[in-house]
């Protein structure tokens, strides 16, 4: 039995990218002329909804405050395996790094 | 090619735009935006545009094939969609008319716009080519940034003494949650501890904006990590944000490792100015 107001140890997917999918249309503000709609896990963040390097940041800002209990290291997200950069990232790289490092992190 | 008679540009010019100031030169060009050269201590040979667009800009499928050379053409027809080409489309507007502006002040020269290209290298940094640039002995550097609807490019002389610039714009009143978090570490917002609350915003936007333009000056960016770039000093007094430079030397072999940039606001926008000197 857990306290209500605890998250459920196995946290769906489906929730994370709802969280992921909010604060991307947060950061893309209601100017930029997308919706929730467009935000699906395939997205580019930059290609496809356009986010810059500022938003990406504030991104990472406000999902570092959801979940982090100590600092999420999101720039990891842009280096590849043998240590080269990605340019872009999708949603759904976001929803999976999230996934590892909040729901397998152990205190 | 270079010419002294005025240039005629074979397509209507756009709303808002008109003749070279003061060289009664036809053109897609405007007033420079003086303000962050000002900032950086009115450095000769620099020149800086900001073009702003307006719905009644059509520029894109009638305009782009007068603006931009071929190979410039083809990259603009690869982007992904409408808004990424319009904003690389002003971006080019901009940074060709700081390129043409600086020629003008510093050879009273009127480049035509066929003598300029600017496309980005591996990295994502604009490299400038004009014809008309061997004959004056010449080169330019020039870095280009957007925010909202308006595009910014500063255009630089290069020297001995001077090896490039980078600016960055942000846009000041808009809501920017999570910057401090995503973007800081606790070390650089302590610098911010004495500033009065209604200027901390500001001050927050003109110490990312100080990290991306020395990104830009290098030629690397962010790569992906703001805390490649640590803010170490504020002095708001003199609007100086010194940066250190966190990138591994493999990366990008710097004989600095800290750089100071010039930053401010103006036209509802913050904006850094980075300048790479020379030895």
């Amino acid at each position: 039995m857990s306290w209500p107001w605890q998250k459920p140890e196995n946290e769906p997917k489906e929730t994370l990218l709802q969280e992921v999918t909010q604060a991307i249309a947060q950061v893309l503000g209601c100017s930029s002329g997308r919706t929730h709609a467009d935000i699906q896990p395939t997205a580019y963040l930059g290609a496809d909804l356009g986010l810059s390097s500022i938003a990406v940041a504030r991104l990472a800002g406000l999902l570092q405050k959801q979940h982090g209990k100590k600092p999420l290291p999101f720039h990891k997200l842009f280096v590849k395996p043998d240590g080269s950069m990605l340019q872009d990232i999708r949603v759904s790289d976001i929803v999976t790094f999230l996934e590892w490092h909040v729901l397998n992190s152990h205190p | 090619m270079l010419t002294k008679e005025p240039i005629v540009e074979p397509f209507p010019i756009p709303l808002g735009f008109g003749p070279l100031p003061g060289y009664r030169v036809q053109g897609i060009v405007r007033s420079p935006w003086q303000h962050p050269v000002q900032a950086a201590g009115l450095k000769h040979g620099w020149c800086c545009q900001c073009v702003d667009e307006y719905r009644a800009n059509a520029w894109e499928e009638t305009a782009a094939p007068f603006i931009l050379l071929e190979s410039e053409w083809k990259h603009w027809r690869s982007l992904p969609h409408t808004a990424a080409k319009r904003r690389w489309l002003r971006g080019r507007v901009a940074a060709k008319d700081a390129v043409r502006l600086l020629l003008m002040d510093r050879y009273n020269m009127a480049a035509a716009l066929e003598t300029i290209s600017v496309l980005p290298n591996e990295h994502g940094q604009p490299q400038v080519h004009c014809t008309a640039l061997p004959k004056t002995g010449a080169w330019v550097s020039v870095s280009i940034s957007h925010c909202g609807n308006s595009s910014v490019a500063l255009a630089a002389e290069r020297s001995e003494a001077s090896h490039g610039v980078g600016i960055d714009v942000a846009a000041q009143f808009e809501s920017h949650e999570g910057l401090a978090e995503g973007g800081f570490v606790s070390t650089e917002m302590a610098l911010l501890e004495d500033c009065p609350g209604e200027e901390r915003s500001d001050w927050l936007l003109r110490l990312w904006c100080a990290k991306e333009s020395v990104g830009k000056v290098l030629g690397f960016g962010l790569m992906g990590n703001p805390l490649n770039y640590l803010v170490r000093r504020v002095d708001r007094g003199a609007s100086v944000v010194e940066v250190e430079i966190k990138l591994e030397s493999s990366v990008t072999p710097q004989s600095k490792t800290r750089m100071a940039v010039n930053v401010g606001s103006d036209r509802g926008m913050t904006f850094a100015v980075a300048h790479r000197e020379g030895n």
